[in-house]
């Protein structure tokens, strides 16, 4: 799955950028870890801190090896790519999840300001039309569709209340 | 006697309330089960809010009925359009799409409908029977072996999930610590949850499992334009029942599928993925025409989808017994479980023996549901494939964003379910395994607390933790399932350079 792996024709991607992505994921693993020695560590009994602190102690174990394995992996490659290039190429293959990460992120920062049905259906529109649906009969079609099918199992059948803003 | 119990459960189980929502579950799990690359886990995880305003009893019934049907669904592309709905049918494309070539669609379509039906009953009656013996055992269970048995598990899902044991422990220890966050549980102090009330007092992990498995999907979704164009296929009901009869006709294979099912599907972290292929490969073996596997021998149909839907049944002991899950969609279920106030672990076959007979006695309910919904509808579900994913992907984000709000009717566990979304993305770029991560958020209040508790009784005397034999066996257990990995791929070095066996 790791997009980092070039195909067979693809150029190969600069090292520095395949050791941030290889490596984020782990490096994410040890910052919670330090936050957390930070936060707790002389400000809460230890007798109460084994239990965490084991955890933190085998996350550092294994992780470490990972971390030396993942690093072992990169010596001898011959990229075609420096590190902002490897970015672009990534981006460009990335677009569309990008985008959905971008419209999921709008769209859950205007839930509180428009309300739920009506940030949903500007989220759908938006989606669609990222995905490359051009129908508009089709868009406004499934938006409804979905929204219908939203209330009638969460608000009339669960008896929700979706969270409201300026409309609905 | 768990069995005692039966009469009971099955009372509670056949209204009219738990029927309906089994049919409905069943063919929601066959829909969302037979869109390729949105597997049983991903169908769960999103009907999970779902149960929010549930009984507990229902909501587990509704569960084991989207597992079948979720399970089932993957055949359907697998027999018609040669792609596997979900991981454990992709054994079941090596024939049954080439007897789709061979103008056999519809008898291949029977086959995968009365092999799995069949399949699942029988492993699901054996489970019945063994709730007794395993609640036995379960007694022997005090705080101290519930550690040792958590770790021991997050270790067995690291190493049997993903090709990398330690990327697997790495998951599973981010998901304990994660876990750790939230309050300090014998003082109440703060710990970790960056001024988070959401974060206070426990990890919202219906929010976790959402975003892991749903929301990670969508990434890969959004980028494909439609699944499949391929539908034209033809099936006819008459052809679909001389599937039936061919199944009818081959006992010892139908057999021999589900308890291979079974055996696998009852292993920590080994699920329907491996099952499918082993039968398939056994099958393969043991016949006196192995040249056809392969090329559209029915029996290598019996012989994938015998076994995968005998995995739900398999699966749902460690499960339930132990707090393991044998697979994806049965972590989720453990989050379902936990979600209505049901603990698992050793503890489940003391306190909720009734309620581990309603879910067993649901998934036998649950094939019948299957044969009729399957039989009826099977052969218009593969047109779902040919639904555009920009329809398919804003529907669900939509689906999961209300669902994770229902929870606690809190927009943080919106962003957190959409934050573990990226987290997924980035762990499934990187080759870590999802399922880890999940156990570790589920089983780390309960490893937890039993690990404070034992220190309490041992007066913080860590040796504690080996005095007994149970304990002992499991640490050797865990110390085995760490090694195994590394020394079979020494040996396996060692083996490729001195001969050409390999």
């Amino acid at each position: 799955m790791q997009n980092d792996e070039e195909g067979e024709n693809a150029p190969t991607k600069s090292t520095a950028y395949v050791a941030v992505v290889r490596l984020s994921f782990i490096t994410a693993g040890f910052v919670l870890a330090g936050l957390y020695l930070e936060s707790t560590y002389g400000r809460i009994r230890l007798n109460n801190l084994y239990y965490p602190y084991f955890v933190i102690s085998m996350l550092l174990l294994f992780g470490v090896t990972v971390y030396i394995e993942e690093i072992y992996g990169l010596f001898g490659r011959s990229p075609d790519l420096d590190f902002t290039e490897s970015m672009k190429v990534t981006l460009e293959k990335w677009k569309r999840p990008i985008g959905l990460v971008l419209i999921g992120t709008v769209y859950l920062f205007i839930i509180d300001l428009v309300g739920f049905f009506s940030s949903s259906a500007l989220a759908m529109i938006a989606l669609m039309l990222v995905g490359g649906s051009r129908d508009a009969k089709q868009i406004v079609g499934v938006t409804l569709l979905v929204l219908a099918l939203v209330y009638l199992l969460f608000v009339r059948l669960m008896g929700l209340q979706p969270p409201e803003g300026m409309f609905i | 006697m768990a069995i005692a119990l039966i009469p009971e459960a099955l009372g509670l189980l056949l209204t009219p309330q738990n029927v309906m929502f089994i049919c409905i579950g069943v063919v929601f799990g066959m829909i969302a089960g037979s869109i390729p690359g949105f597997t049983g886990t991903n169908t769960v995880a999103i009907a999970l809010p779902f149960t929010l305003a549930m009984r507990p009893e229902i909501a587990l019934v509704f569960m084991s009925a989207i597992y079948i049907g979720a399970n089932y669904g993957g055949a359907i592309p697998a027999v018609l359009i040669n792609t596997p709905g979900t991981a454990g049918a992709t054994a079941t494309v090596l024939d049954a799409y080439p007897m789709s070539q061979q103008g056999d669609a519809s008898k291949a379509l029977g086959i995968s409908i009365l092999a799995s039906v069949i399949g699942g009953f029988l492993a699901a009656l054996v489970i019945l029977f063994l709730l007794g013996p395993i609640g036995e055992i379960a007694f022997l269970f005090t705080n101290r072996e519930i550690f040792v048995l958590g770790l021991f598990g997050l270790a067995a899902v690291a190493a049997a999930i993903g090709d990398n044991v330690r990327k697997g422990l790495v998951s599973g220890f981010i998901g304990l610590l994660i876990a750790a966050m939230p309050v300090d549980p014998t003082t109440g102090q703060r710990r970790l949850d960056f001024g988070f009330f959401g974060l206070y007092d426990a990890v919202p992990f219906v929010p976790v499992v959402v975003g892991l498995f749903a929301i990670s999907e969508l990434f890969y979704l959004i980028d494909k334009r439609a699944i499949s164009s391929d539908t034209d296929v033809k099936t006819t009901y008459r052809d679909i029942l001389g599937g039936f009869r061919y199944v009818l006709s081959r006992p010892l294979s139908l057999l021999r599928a589900s308890t291979l099912g079974l055996v696998i599907g009852s292993m920590p972290g080994a699920g329907t993925s491996v099952a499918n292929f082993v039968s398939w490969a056994i099958a393969k073996t043991m016949s006196n025409d192995p040249d056809s596997f392969g090329e559209g021998n029915p029996d290598g149909v019996i012989a994938s989808e015998g076994s995968n839907s005998a995995v739900t049944a398999g699966s749902l002991v460690p499960t339930l017994a132990l707090g393991i899950p044998g697979s994806g969609t049965t972590a989720v279920m453990l989050a379902a479980l936990l979600l209505h106030g049901i603990r698992p672990g050793p503890n489940l076959m003391q306190d909720f023996t009734l309620e581990a007979n309603i879910i067993i006695l649901s998934l036998l309910v649950g094939n019948v549901a299957l044969l009729i919904f399957a039989l009826g509808i099977s052969k218009y579900l593969v047109r779902i494939v040919t639904l555009p994913t920009f329809m398919i992907v804003p529907a669900i984000l939509v689906l999961t964003v209300i669902g994770s709000y229902a929870m606690r009717g809190s927009m943080f566990d919106v962003w957190f379910m959409f934050l573990f979304g990226m987290i997924g993305f980035v762990m499934r770029e990187n080759d870590f395994s999802l399922i880890p991560l999940i156990l570790g958020v589920i089983l780390g209040p309960i490893i937890e607390g039993a690990f404070l508790r034992s220190m309490l009784i041992s007066s913080n005397d860590p040796m504690y933790f080996f005095e007994s034999t149970i304990a002992i066996i499991l640490w050797i257990g865990v110390v085995f399932v760490l090694i195994s990995q590394p020394v079979f791929t020494v040996i396996r070095g060692v083996l490729e350079s001195r001969t050409d066996l390999f």
